[in-house]
């Protein structure tokens, strides 16, 4: 009944609030239906988003025109800034304007505006969909938000759910209109198999042709691999970042006495006694694994996210993007 | 304090096995998580430990280790020393065989040294009971005046009837229960030659049995009688079995006797645990038969039997609308004064010491005659308190009781009965004949008086053939009317006294010489008269007379020789500690607290429980 009804209210939004509402609550009735959890993606959040872009940093070749800025100057459309006429420059830029008033030539300086691709590497792993919620869902969501922004910024959506190969491909994409497509592609990813960042890297980029940002969504527990992979992103010439999610259980666990523990993903299993000396030696490998990720993502350039799966996906979560720099 | 089972204590190693549970790493509770990645860092941190730990402290090893504890001290039975503590109850078998000499004098003289043995061992302030287990039980002595118990025991006889030794063990738990402060223990000295055995009563604590005697040999006449032989020579016969009940063959001389003459002395052979039976023709006029065994045995008592012959005629009243059928029956039947008549001549007052109906019973259980009755062939309804059906299916033998005076001779087996009817009996009778899902023969007593019922009607010619109508007409008269043909009984045995109808009393006089007077009033006038004090081994005169004169004189005898009684091997006793008569192991003990400490066992079992569902 709650989902016919939220559904109803999705339609009264399109009727009322036009293409742009209705779109956001089908959309958000998608995400939310994929795997029974609460609305993943708020109406009010959905508005914000549309505010905001994701950051490149770098310059990007231009393919597509898009609506992201270069930093290269170049002939282009828009104005950016002034310099003074050397020999050799191109009497074509002189602005003639410019001499009528001062007397003295200047060259016009504008910036091309480039397409930015944003491509999302879901991780769809089992270990995925352990976490209260399952971190697959706050994956979604973010993958989702992110995805969101580009779309609204008229930017590439390159989207794929990754295991130890490429799971799922979700081909380029360009505007809103696809955003309900993109987020069936979301809903659609189902927890399987194991992670191994470096082989579903390397399967990514032989599928891809777009630069521009990659944003891989993972809990990174896996034995090898992970380094390496972001190292063939990297070295594709992606702008990366890695949002890194973890869930409370994982890093602050409550355990203690004799337990066995059952890996999901690998179905390992480990006998152990747990008691305070165990945990407190837990938390310093947590600790310790987290900065390992963190400082290698430094040397490359690679921003890193570190997120709880277990905290509300709200504004403040956009907030912290931005504070990161992963949007603006 | 003293521990009653020590050994038990043993249960205490349960202590560090528990223990030792907890040091082994052995209980894993299985827990999902996304990655053991992280935690595999942790297993190196303890690699290289041994699989024990120290035992960490936990609360539930704690309650365990209580719970261990307490129980293996509760299994060993911890008790309080005091001064009183013990009631025994000693119980005396009496019984026949405890006159076997194979303990010098007797085993019963034994039991008794034993039983004054154990008053004397036990600790001052214990308290005691003895019984003497005859026929009956008596209480001989109670209290602890140990010198007064034991004079009473040393004044104790033997008996020859069988032991009532569940009735002993009856009257012990009522003796345990009105002692609330003592621990009652029961002790029997007996040989355990018992028919019934004795059971656990409620309110005794231990019971122990004494063996008394070692022998087993004995040579016995279990069985006595004479018979008329249906021949019309009027002569008799007769009958008596002798069983060996020894281990081994035995070659015994046997002599006969009829009136005090010798008619036969012969050698019989028996195998071990075998019966011989020894058959003789007697004159029409013998009135003893006496058999002797010439057999030097454990047991001289039961090598004797003697056999009266009545010669008062029985008083008969058939009742029927067709008599010649049971005429003809009767006929063949010696020492019967038989009177016929038809069913609306019936009154009570007017029949003999035996009613024979035949198809007819009156309406009401009032005009029903006071002495013995023989119903063949009720009618259908509800007559005399009966109610009867007819049964319309054939009906074939399938049981019967064989060990029943009413068949003797008869052999039942596979008779076929087209038509019967189905009685509902009185509560003393019980089934001799049945076929799979009827009953077609009742005997037993109603309201005192001896009932015999044929639930059919023996005119059928299937039983004319089969059933040898005269010869089962012949043995229901002689159990309904116990004072006709020969007069054999087992020790403690009733014998019912049919007095004439002219008595004014009846007496009794025993072997011994005791005489038993019985008056006979309005009221008790046509009722049988039993007769229990039948202990004595010999021949017994039942004298009627009436005001002016003596009406007649009979005799029966009570023979010591039985199928249970005679047979002297020492039994061990289901459910009784074997003892050599000494109870020092609990001498002293007043209180035992295990009760307490299972109380507390479970408490801390849900204790342990409830710390467990709580984590």
């Amino acid at each position: 009944m709650r989902a016919i009804s939220e559904r109803l209210a999705a339609l009264a939004i399109r009727v009322r609030g036009g293409f742009a509402d209705g779109l956001i609550a089908g959309a958000r009735s998608l995400v939310g239906s994929g795997d029974q959890s609460s609305d993943l993606l708020d109406e009010q959040f959905l508005r914000r988003l549309e505010r905001l872009s994701v950051a490149a940093q770098r310059s990007v070749k231009a393919g597509l025109i898009g609506e992201h800025r270069s930093v290269r100057k170049a002939s282009s459309f828009e104005f950016a800034d002034y310099r003074h006429y050397v020999p050799g420059d191109d009497f074509r830029r002189i602005d003639w304007n410019a001499f009528g008033r001062l007397e003295q030539l200047f060259l016009k300086l504008t910036e091309a505006k480039e397409d930015v691709g944003v491509h999302l590497l879901i991780d769809a792993s089992r270990s995925m969909a352990w976490g209260r919620p399952p971190k697959l869902t706050y994956a979604r969501q973010v993958a989702a938000a992110l995805g969101y922004i580009g779309l609204s910024r008229y930017d590439t959506i390159i989207a794929a759910a990754i295991t130890d190969h490429v799971q799922e491909f979700f081909s380029p994409v360009r505007g809103k209109s696809q955003a309900l497509n993109f987020f069936r592609f979301l809903s659609g990813i189902r927890p399987v198999g194991r992670t191994h960042l470096q082989t579903a890297a390397q399967d990514y980029v032989q599928r891809i042709s777009h630069r521009g940002v990659v944003l891989v969504i993972s809990d990174l527990l896996a034995a090898d691999g992970v380094t390496e992979g972001i190292d063939i992103l990297v070295q594709r010439g992606l702008e990366t970042a890695v949002i890194h999610l973890l869930d409370q259980e994982e890093l602050d666990p409550r355990l203690a006495g004799d337990v066995e523990l059952f890996d999901v993903e690998t179905e390992e299993r480990i006998e152990l006694t747990l008691g305070p000396q165990s945990i407190r030696s837990y938390h310093e490998r947590m600790a310790a694994w987290t900065a390992d990720i963190e400082a290698f993502c430094a040397r490359r350039g690679v921003k890193y996210l570190r997120m709880n799966t277990s905290l509300p996906f709200e504004g403040l979560t956009i907030q912290y993007f931005r504070q990161r720099r992963l949007v603006r | 304090m003293t521990f009653v089972s020590p050994l038990a204590l043993f249960l205490l190693l349960a202590i560090p096995i528990i223990i030792i549970f907890y040091i082994l790493r052995a209980r894993y509770e299985r827990i999902e998580v996304s990655s053991t990645l992280l935690w595999r860092n942790v297993i190196r941190d303890t690699e290289g430990k041994p699989t024990w730990r120290p035992p960490i402290r936990n609360i539930l090893l704690l309650l365990q280790l209580l719970i261990a504890a307490v129980i293996a001290i509760a299994v060993a039975r911890p008790a309080a020393l005091g001064t009183a503590a013990t009631h025994h109850v000693l119980i005396l078998d009496a019984s026949t065989s405890m006159q076997a000499t194979d303990t010098v004098p007797t085993r019963f003289a034994e039991a008794t040294r034993r039983v004054i043995e154990h008053i004397q061992a036990a600790p001052e302030g214990d308290s005691f009971s003895v019984l003497r287990a005859g026929a009956t039980v008596e209480l001989i002595e109670s209290g602890q005046d140990r010198q007064q118990v034991i004079g009473g025991v040393s004044s104790l006889k033997p008996g020859v009837a069988s032991s009532a030794v569940r009735s002993a063990m009856q009257i012990a738990g009522s003796l345990a229960r009105e002692r609330a402060g003592f621990r009652t223990i029961v002790t029997l000295f007996s040989d355990g030659a018992h028919e019934e055995q004795p059971g656990l009563e409620p309110g005794i604590e231990e019971f122990r049995h004494v063996a008394i005697g070692t022998a087993t040999n004995n040579v016995a006449v279990v069985a006595l009688q004479v018979r008329r032989i249906f021949d019309g020579s009027q002569r008799f016969q007769g009958f008596a079995r002798v069983t060996n009940f020894g281990g081994e063959l035995v070659h015994v001389p046997l002599r006969s006797m009829a009136d005090g003459v010798p008619l036969e002395s012969i050698a019989v052979r028996i195998g071990p645990r075998s019966s011989h039976d020894y058959v003789i023709s007697l004159s029409p006029t013998v009135r003893l038969f006496e058999v002797i065994l010439d057999a030097p045995d454990s047991l001289p008592l039961d090598n004797y039997a003697q056999a009266v012959v009545a010669s008062e005629d029985l008083d008969v009243t058939v009742v029927s609308t067709s008599p010649p059928f049971v005429e003809r029956g009767l006929g063949a039947i010696p020492n019967l004064r038989v009177s016929y008549i038809r069913p609306q001549q019936y009154r009570s007052e007017v029949v003999g010491a035996v009613t024979v109906f035949d198809g007819f019973l009156p309406r009401s259980r009032d005009v029903l005659p006071s002495g013995s009755i023989l119903v063949m062939n009720p009618p259908v309804g509800t007559f005399a308190g009966f109610e009867i059906a007819e049964v319309t299916q054939p009906q074939q033998i399938v049981r019967f009781n064989a060990r029943s005076d009413l068949l003797q001779s008869l052999d039942l087996a596979g008779v076929f009965l087209p038509r019967m009817v189905r009685v509902k009996p009185p509560a003393g009778t019980s089934p001799v004949v049945e076929s799979r899902d009827q009953t077609l023969v009742w005997q037993g007593f109603d309201e005192g008086r001896k009932l015999i019922v044929l639930a059919f009607d023996p005119r059928q010619p299937e039983i004319g053939q089969r059933l040898a109508f005269p010869l089962l007409l012949s043995n229901a008269l002689n159990w309904l009317a116990p004072n006709s043909g020969s007069q054999t009984m087992a020790p403690g045995q009733v014998y019912n006294i049919q007095p004439a109808r002219t008595a004014v009393d009846v007496v009794v006089r025993d072997p011994t010489g005791k005489t038993y007077l019985f008056p006979v009033n309005a009221a008790s006038r046509g009722r049988a008269i039993p007769f229990a004090e039948t202990q004595t081994v010999g021949r017994y005169a039942i004298v009627q007379r009436s005001a002016t004169a003596t009406l007649s004189q009979i005799w029966f005898t009570v023979n010591a020789g039985d199928e249970v009684q005679s047979d002297i091997r020492p039994r061990q006793l289901p459910g009784a500690t074997a003892s050599q008569g000494a109870l020092r192991l609990v001498d002293g003990v007043t209180w035992e607290f295990w009760p307490y400490l299972v109380v507390a066992a479970l408490l801390l079992l849900v204790t342990e429980w409830f710390v467990y569902a709580r984590r």
